[in-house]
């Protein structure tokens, strides 16, 4: 269950078109947001100022309430033609990762406005950074929907423009909720999720000058990065756990796992760059990419299904008496051999099959930086790392299996593990299956 | 019990599909928003419009004012589209174009037998120039007279006449001005006495007129080009638009052959086109003063109403511009096999004349039936009454959309059109013929 | 079991084969549509109740358009096209994507269309892709070889890649197509590089007219203007036109940037970096920025001066975090303020790689003379100069190479020659050719 949702959470990343580097609205943007609401007595705007790299560098440090204030005096209201003053109350700072290592800013000030006398015209006017490039959003109201998420994901609609609006009119009612100011983001939803920063290992590729020292080091560099990824949800780690515990694997068989998942995944992101460079020409990507999704999801089911299929058979033919045999074996092994090698390729392929986006990013980075190569070897490091974390954990699962030898680990858990995770396989691959078919067509 | 991947092969084929579909993936990303760097190279504009050369309208009619039946005026919109209220700069001539009319006598399909060259001369004068005031027009005090203070950006313009060869000024820069943009009452606030002082009479029966005027052409845009979602009553989506005018009336017998008047004239049918051209320059040649006499290329033409919106195909249409009208021969195909029929045809299931549509070419290519040149100019009988419409010579009155469609449709959309039938100003029956221009301050757009 | 797999494998590689070659090639939709579509583009769309030089209403009145019929092909070019006139006008570089995916979907609707793929060759111009502008040029003429646009993209790249001779004859081709701002801006710069300011004015002087109500185009062409007088020295001209530029298009960075060396040439050093502030905040671009910094330590504010070159340094590595290799300016930047200078030279080779221009000769030249290497430094500088450009700042590099390569008295010369062209040619160098000069 962990597994499907671990693997739909990569599908769904992977289905976002997040960008992969860079504030979505460009790396010099400040973007700003208005929330005008009444939710009792008292009008409040919840504001939030949202600066890209270079203007985030070019403010230092942020002394808060002086950036309070001053938002404060920019945003002017007017209730009933009579101009009120905003008051900050309450403020929260973040700085969420952004491109090339640096970070962005995210500051959300509330400003309490005026006690509303009753039904009220009430104009806004927001001259903060007024000459800057970026989104300018108002909403009125604490339940309307904000086109950006209140600048936390900004809609990559074509048919859009970025949103322009520096000034409302609208009459307000007093709420009636009591005189609370409204909450500030915390936690993760002061993170901005729609930023994808570039991981360590992204950034390898992009270094500027590549000594032969530097090389080396970013290979390292690579194979680390690699090895903690795997230490991440998914890549089969438990497929190749309970896989070579229940089979009786050897130490080789760990190694053999971890070579054929390096590779599957080296080839899967080499496959990437081939295809994407070949098939530019000719794709169009928005009306293949639905229903490639699907096949992928397809393929999935398939081997997920064909597992379990073959469980089940196995079941079944235990069942009509083959009771001699040792319990405990999994398709494809005999007994005493531990696993054939088919059914290695299949678990190791599993796990290597979904390439990772980072590997990814570094690749179409590789190719638009003119270094290829340098490119494909990181990947090949990353992907070594990737099989040596997997090798080691699958190392650990044999010793500990030999080392528990005489524990009956061989029960029905056992027994029923390899099924589980094929039904896992077949979920996900369901999962998939199901996020593709609305787009197609 | 065998494996899950019996081959390698399917393997190879999964990790390929999948990997494809993160392939395309990732080409919808694409490289991220570029950091500013663009124009650190020399980026020049590479914007198609040139408003100042875009040729909005052109009419050729014998003029219906009372008592002048046997004058011809020629008319030239430029400009598309103008905000009345697009301050600071509004709309000029540009005084690097030549705008001209080129008229055909002797029907052989050249309209090189009389022309009419319009160059126009900013002037920056006055307390605008002076003060380095960034406006064109101020209410220093209001402008009553072209000669107004506040008028801080003038144009002069001539008009030379170039008949077998020979250039005649035959009204020289200096006496005429053209009249501004109409910024709104306070600045201007009887436009239309301004107006009128730029309304000349210069002698021998010849008047002209250069200025701002309400966009006289109507049509419902927005249903035509929504595929023919047309309704009614149909909304003049170009209400409340102005354009900038070029008006000539001559009399006919300066246009005619044997230099006789309607009637009495043994060469009544007349072709014309206007024009807007633009200096020729090339790197390694010297200067591109803009008054100088040096070679000028044709940057747009126009004669009959729509044809380089609806016949012309998009990918000709440069082209075709750059062209001359007898050269129409080349893009035949596109009158005998019209694309505007059939998106009538499929659009509203009406059965429209069979190709090749000889009657399209007929009509906007050909004297008579019998002609051999194909040559793409409006043509004008001065045999007829002043009053007749279009494909007869064209009038602002004349509503050429609803027209075009009956032509092109064909007997099927007989009384078919936009249900918008006239102009959303009165068209005045006097010289210049079209109507006073909408004020930057009170300006309406009609909706729907 | 395993012919279920197999079966189920193969319908997967089959539907995704045909999706492969059915949509790939799927051509343009109904014939009436097709027709029924706009064809008078600019004609309609201005014609469509838009005031001339208005891309914002143009912009929105496309992606309604567009929004009631998503197959317009013609529509989703035009927006493509008009995303890239609105990141003239506003900076925000994130109509550029938006550009490329209108563009990209104009072109699945309608494959052979040349004003897509010259979009496409416009947008990678913009990121200085020159190779890969050449070739969308290239494709779009052979799907409308009369179109004056396209010359004007594929010269663009030429000169960029140092092939003057075919770009020059491909503006005048443009110009001979269809005079219009974009030739006539194109002969002048052409006209520039040949080395002849005083033609080059008149041709910039026909742009200027021909810009006419078009705030952004008019502005553009106003200070390239300037910048022809300010580059023989003519401050005051050169000042008016920036003015002018401001007045037609308020809050025009390159406006404040210009306008800012032109106040710092008159010794108004304070009122310079107000103006180049305006610039940077607007756009932070890196001769924006290194201008400031410079700006900072003439006036003697040195920590200032670092906070800038700092910011240099962060614009660099957003550059590459965006797949964008050296700049020509950043690489620049490195090398006139003595950062790395080893490591400057391979930036600068790198740069030049990609624009092999006379603007990369002379950088890589430069690069080279600030390592010492003035005998390779100055093959380059011979061939930053080929053309007979009057560009101050490389005649003062070529100077500074020939002083170290010991020819005084021609290295003298041609700083005299700098000096003389525009005595304020560089807020960091000027002083340094008069101090040689003595």
């Amino acid at each position: 269950m962990r597994r499907l949702v671990i693997l739909a959470v990569g599908v769904a990343a992977l289905a976002l078109p997040a960008l992969a580097a860079a504030h979505p609205l460009g790396n010099f943007t400040v973007n700003r947001f208005s929330r005008v609401e009444a939710p009792g007595p008292r009008v409040y705007v919840r504001y939030v100022l949202d600066m890209a790299e270079i203007p985030t560098f070019q403010a230092g440090r942020i002394d808060v309430h002086a950036y309070a204030r001053r938002i404060a005096r920019n945003a002017h209201l007017v209730v009933d033609g009579r101009p009120a003053p905003l008051v900050p109350v309450r403020t929260a700072l973040a700085h969420p990762l952004g491109a090339g290592g640096l970070h962005t800013t995210r500051l959300e000030v509330v400003l309490a406005g005026p006690r509303l006398p009753g039904r009220a015209s009430v104009a806004y006017h927001d001259e903060n950074y007024s000459d800057r490039i970026g989104w300018k959003e108002i909403v009125v109201g604490a339940d309307t929907r904000s086109a950006s998420d209140e600048l936390r994901a900004y809609p990559k609609d074509l048919l859009q423009s970025p949103l322009d609006t520096s000034s409302v009119t609208t009459s307000l009612e007093p709420g009636d909720g009591p005189d609370v100011a409204p909450a500030l983001s915390s936690g993760k939803s002061l993170e901005a999720p729609d930023r994808v920063a570039d991981a360590g290992f992204a950034s390898l590729v992009g270094r500027s000058h590549l000594s032969a020292l530097v090389i080396l080091a970013s290979l390292a560099a690579a194979l680390f990065w690699g090895a903690a990824h795997a230490l991440s949800p998914g890549h089969g780690k438990t497929i190749v756990t309970a896989y070579l515990v229940g089979q009786r694997g050897t130490p080789r068989h760990a190694a053999l796992l971890g070579l054929i998942v390096t590779i599957t995944h080296t080839i899967g992101v080499f496959a990437l760059g081939l295809v994407t460079l070949a098939l530019s020409q000719f794709v169009v990507p928005d009306r293949l990419y639905p229903w490639l999704n699907l096949a992928s999801g397809l393929l999935v089911v398939g081997i997920g299904a064909s597992v379990f299929w073959a469980r089940w058979r196995h079941r079944r033919a235990h069942a009509h008496g083959h009771h001699h045999h040792h319990h405990g074996h999994v398709p494809g092994s005999d007994p005493g051999t531990g696993p054939s090698f088919r059914s290695l390729l299949a678990v190791g392929v599993s796990g290597g099959l979904l390439p990772c986006p980072s590997a990814l990013v570094v690749l179409l980075a590789a190719i638009s930086l003119h270094r290829v190569a340098f490119g494909l070897i990181l990947i090949l490091a990353f992907s070594a790392g990737l099989a040596l974390s997997i090798t080691g954990i699958g190392l650990v699962a044999v010793l500990a299996r030999r080392a528990f030898r005489r524990l009956s680990l061989e029960g029905p858990v056992m027994r029923l593990l390899p099924a589980a995770s094929a039904l896992v396989i077949l979920a996900a691959g369901l999962a998939m299956t199901a996020h593709a078919v609305p787009k197609v067509g | 019990m065998t494996a899950v991947l019996g081959r390698r092969s399917i393997g190879l084929i999964a990790f390929v599909l999948l990997g494809a579909a993160v392939a395309l993936l990732m080409l919808r990303l694409g490289p991220g928003p570029t950091p500013a760097k663009a124009a650190s190279h020399r980026e020049a504009p590479l914007i198609a419009n040139d408003p100042p050369a875009d040729i909005t309208d052109f009419f050729m009619f014998r003029s219906t004012q009372p008592g002048q039946d046997d004058k011809v005026d020629l008319i030239m919109d430029v400009i598309p589209g103008e905000e009345p209220s697009a301050g600071p700069n509004y709309y000029n001539f540009d005084p690097s174009v030549a705008y001209t009319f080129h008229v055909d006598n002797n029907t052989d399909g050249k309209a090189d037998d009389i022309e009419f060259e319009f160059r126009f001369k900013s002037e920056l004068r006055g307390i605008v120039n002076d003060a380095g005031l960034p406006l064109s027009y101020v209410a220093l005090p209001p402008i009553t007279t072209l000669d107004g203070a506040g008028l801080g950006l003038r144009q002069h313009y001539s008009i030379t006449m170039i008949k077998d060869g020979k250039r005649t000024v035959i009204s020289p820069m200096t006496d005429k001005i053209a009249v501004p943009s109409n910024v709104g009452p306070r600045t201007m606030p009887n436009y239309d006495g301004l107006a009128a002082q730029g309304m000349y009479d210069l002698g021998s029966g010849i008047k002209v007129f250069a200025g701002q005027r309400d966009d006289p052409f109507f049509i419902d845009l927005g249903a035509a080009f929504d595929t023919l979602n047309l309704r009614s009553p149909g909304t003049d989506m170009l209400s409340g638009f102005n354009v900038n005018t070029i008006a000539l009336e001559v009399p006919a017998s300066l246009l005619t052959k044997d230099h006789r008047a309607p009637g009495l004239t043994a060469y009544p049918k007349l072709g014309a086109y206007a024009s807007t051209s633009r200096p020729r320059v090339t790197v390694r040649g010297r200067g591109g003063n803009s008054l100088g006499l040096g070679q000028f290329v044709q940057v747009q033409r126009l004669a009959n109403p729509l044809v380089n919106e609806l016949i012309i195909g998009t990918k000709d249409k440069d082209l075709w511009n750059s062209l001359e009208p007898e050269q129409e021969g080349r893009f035949l195909d596109y009158y005998t096999n019209p694309r505007f029929a059939l998106a009538l045809s499929i659009v509203f299931g009406a059965v429209v004349p069979s190709t090749p549509r000889q009657d399209l070419v007929n009509a906007l290519l050909k004297y008579a039936p019998t002609d051999k040149r194909l040559s793409e100019l409006l043509r004008l009988n001065l045999n007829s009454a002043p009053g007749a419409s279009w494909p007869n010579g064209r009038k602002p009155s004349d509503d050429v959309t609803d027209t075009a469609i009956q032509v092109v449709g064909g007997p099927a959309f007989a009384g078919a059109g936009d249900n918008v039938s006239a102009n959303d100003k009165v068209l005045p029956n006097v010289f210049p013929f079209e109507a006073s221009p909408w004020d930057g301050r009170n300006r309406v757009h009609q909706n729907p | 079991m395993r012919s279920r797999l197999i079966v189920l494998v193969t319908v997967a590689a089959l539907a995704a084969a045909v999706t492969l070659l059915g949509g790939a090639f799927r051509g343009s939709h109904s014939p009436a549509a097709q027709a029924a579509s706009p064809a008078g583009a600019a004609r309609a769309l201005t014609d469509a109740g838009l005031a001339v030089g208005d891309t914002a209403a143009l912009v929105s009145q496309l992606q309604d358009r567009l929004r009631a019929d998503p197959r317009d092909a013609r529509g989703y070019a035009l927006l493509g096209l008009a995303y890239q006139q609105r990141a003239r006008e506003t900076g925000d570089p994130t109509y550029y994507p938006r550009s490329e995916r209108a563009l990209r979907r104009a072109l699945r609707l309608a494959p052979a269309d040349a004003v897509s793929v010259g979009g496409l060759g416009s947008l990678a111009l913009s990121r200085h892709r020159f190779r890969e502008a050449l070739a969308l040029g290239r494709r779009a003429l052979r799907f409308a070889p009369g179109s004056a646009r396209t010359y004007g993209v594929i010269g663009d790249s030429l000169v960029e890649l140092g092939r003057y001779d075919e770009a020059f004859r491909a503006f005048d081709t443009m110009a001979q197509l269809r005079p219009s701002l974009a030739a006539y801006a194109r002969v002048s710069y052409a006209r520039e590089l040949l080395g002849r300011p005083q033609d080059a004015i008149a041709a910039m002087r026909l742009a200027v007219e021909a810009a006419a109500n078009q705030p952004e185009a008019t502005a553009w062409a106003r200070v390239q203007l300037g910048k022809l007088y300010w580059s023989t020295g003519q401050l005051g001209p050169a000042a008016r036109e920036y003015r002018s530029a401001l007045a037609a298009f308020p809050g025009y960075a390159y406006a404040f940037d210009a306008l800012a060396q032109v106040e710092a040439a008159r010794g108004h050093t304070r009122r310079a970096i107000g103006l180049e502030t305006r610039a940077v905040d607007a756009i932070p671009l890196p001769q924006f920025v290194g201008l400031l910094g410079d700006l900072y330590g003439a006036h003697g504010q040195r920590a200032q001066a670092r906070r800038q070159y700092a910011l240099i340094g962060v614009i660099q590595r957003l550059l590459v975090a965006n797949g964008v290799r050296t700049d020509l300016e950043t690489a620049l930047f490195d090398v006139d303020h003595g950062i790395r200078l080893r490591h400057a030279v391979a930036l600068a080779r790198a740069a030049r790689a990609d624009r092999p221009s006379i603007d990369g000769d002379d950088v890589l030249a430069w690069a080279l003379a600030r390592n010492g290497r003035c005998g390779e430094a100055a093959a380059y500088s011979r061939r930053a100069l080929r053309l007979g450009t009057q560009d101050a700042l490389k005649l003062f590099h070529r100077g500074m190479i020939e002083r170290c390569l010991g020819n005084r008295p021609a290295g003298d010369a041609f700083l005299r020659r700098a000096l003389t062209l525009n005595p304020h040619f560089s807020v960091l160098w000027s002083p340094v050719a008069r101090r040689a000069l003595g």
